[in-house]
């Protein structure tokens, strides 16, 4: 029943948000290695399509969520790495917050054990 | 639509399909130059990760593509977002431009003034210096956003019907974009003052001046509507051209 394990188009939408935020608190990053990272830890049920995120990642640089500047790759070419702003970290809390409650209610209705809040 | 990395006789290198796939892409008009190159960065580490000894260099670049995305999708995922920073950068040009022809304008054509006194005079006469100036900044402004629309169109509409190598991707080309936007209305500003100079000699009488001035303040609202026709001319016949000679292979 793999189809039904993979999270709907909507759902990964909604969470791209608080993903890449919260991938980019853990430090410095660029696009292809947050990608491979969601792949990774998602265990392949949040399948991304490669370039849907970097419309999302020039977003949360436009509205100030993320910085970003040009490096350099490890094979010397251009590359441009992320990573989170104070304006950021204020929304990842916020978002963290509301993950939670969707999260704690939906686990207090089928009577698992709720994640502690923030 | 064939896909930008589709291999064919012609296409056998990996750094020339990496090139026709940023023209594609480019000529969608809806990525800035930062945004591709991003892409590209994508583009060459997936292909890299891609280990199998079964595959050629091109075969793994394909699937690597695939991964990214088809080109058509890619630039409508970006048109919300990079839409609006691009029109944003342009216009940033723009406006310099402006002032930038603005000012050489007025360093340009004050000796000439003054070597044109009576002539100028009685132009000053029809209308104060200020409404001459903003007309000036009027008519640039206008043939720009003229440009700005009419060149990223032209390229787009080309690679949508061309093939892979369409000459039109250069236009989309941020440093082709900006020469023609802040160049053209400058020199078509040139070449028209120039030819108003040269003419102010001939007048014998106020009256005459006075038509020949009216005509002039006509040619000027034209200008802006001139400019982005002639690309668009040359755009279209460019392309009948390229058609012709596919059809011909």
């Amino acid at each position: 029943m793999q189809g039904f394990a993979v999270a709907s188009k909507e759902l990964v939408a909604a969470s791209t948000k608080p993903i890449i935020l919260a991938i980019l608190s853990r430090g410095e990053s660029y696009g292809y290695a947050i990608i491979q990272e969601v792949r990774q830890r998602s265990g392949g049920e949040l399948d991304w399509t490669d370039g849907m995120l970097y419309p999302v990642l020039h977003r949360l640089e436009r509205d100030g969520l993320v910085k970003a500047r040009w490096g350099k790759s490890e094979t010397g070419r251009k590359r441009k790495y992320y990573r989170l702003s104070s304006q950021g970290g204020r929304a990842l809390r916020v978002e963290k917050t509301q993950w939670l409650n969707v999260h704690n209610t939906l686990a207090d209705l089928w009577g698992i054990k709720p994640c502690p809040t923030p | 639509m064939p896909d930008a990395l589709t291999p064919n006789a012609q296409v056998d290198d990996v750094e020339t399909m990496i090139c026709h796939w940023r023209d594609r892409l480019a000529a969608r008009g809806a990525l800035s130059g930062e945004a591709i190159e991003e892409l590209e960065d994508h583009l060459r580490a997936e292909w890299q990760n891609i280990v199998s000894s079964d595959l050629t260099a091109e075969e793994r670049l394909l699937i690597a593509s695939h991964r990214l995305g088809d080109v058509d999708r890619l630039a409508e995922q970006f048109k919300p977002v990079c839409g609006a920073q691009l029109w944003a950068r342009r216009l940033r040009w723009m406006i310099a431009g402006y002032v930038l022809v603005f000012a050489l304008n007025l360093v340009v054509f004050t000796p000439l003034k003054n070597l044109q006194i009576v002539g100028y005079q009685i132009f000053l006469d029809l209308g104060t210096v200020w409404s001459i100036a903003l007309t000036c900044l009027g008519v640039f402004l206008a043939m720009a956003i003229g440009l700005a629309v009419a060149i990223p169109w032209c390229a787009s509409r080309s690679q949508r019907r061309g093939g892979v190598k369409s000459p039109w991707s250069v236009m989309t080309r941020p440093w082709f974009l900006y020469t023609a936007i802040v160049g053209m209305p400058w020199l078509a500003v040139l070449i028209h003052r120039l030819g108003f100079s040269i003419s102010l000699s001939r007048f014998t009488s106020a009256a005459e001046f006075g038509r020949f001035a009216l005509a002039d303040q006509i040619t000027s609202l034209m200008i802006p509507f001139a400019a982005p026709l002639m690309v668009l001319i040359v755009a279209s016949a460019l392309q009948k051209k390229s058609q012709s000679s596919n059809a011909e292979m």
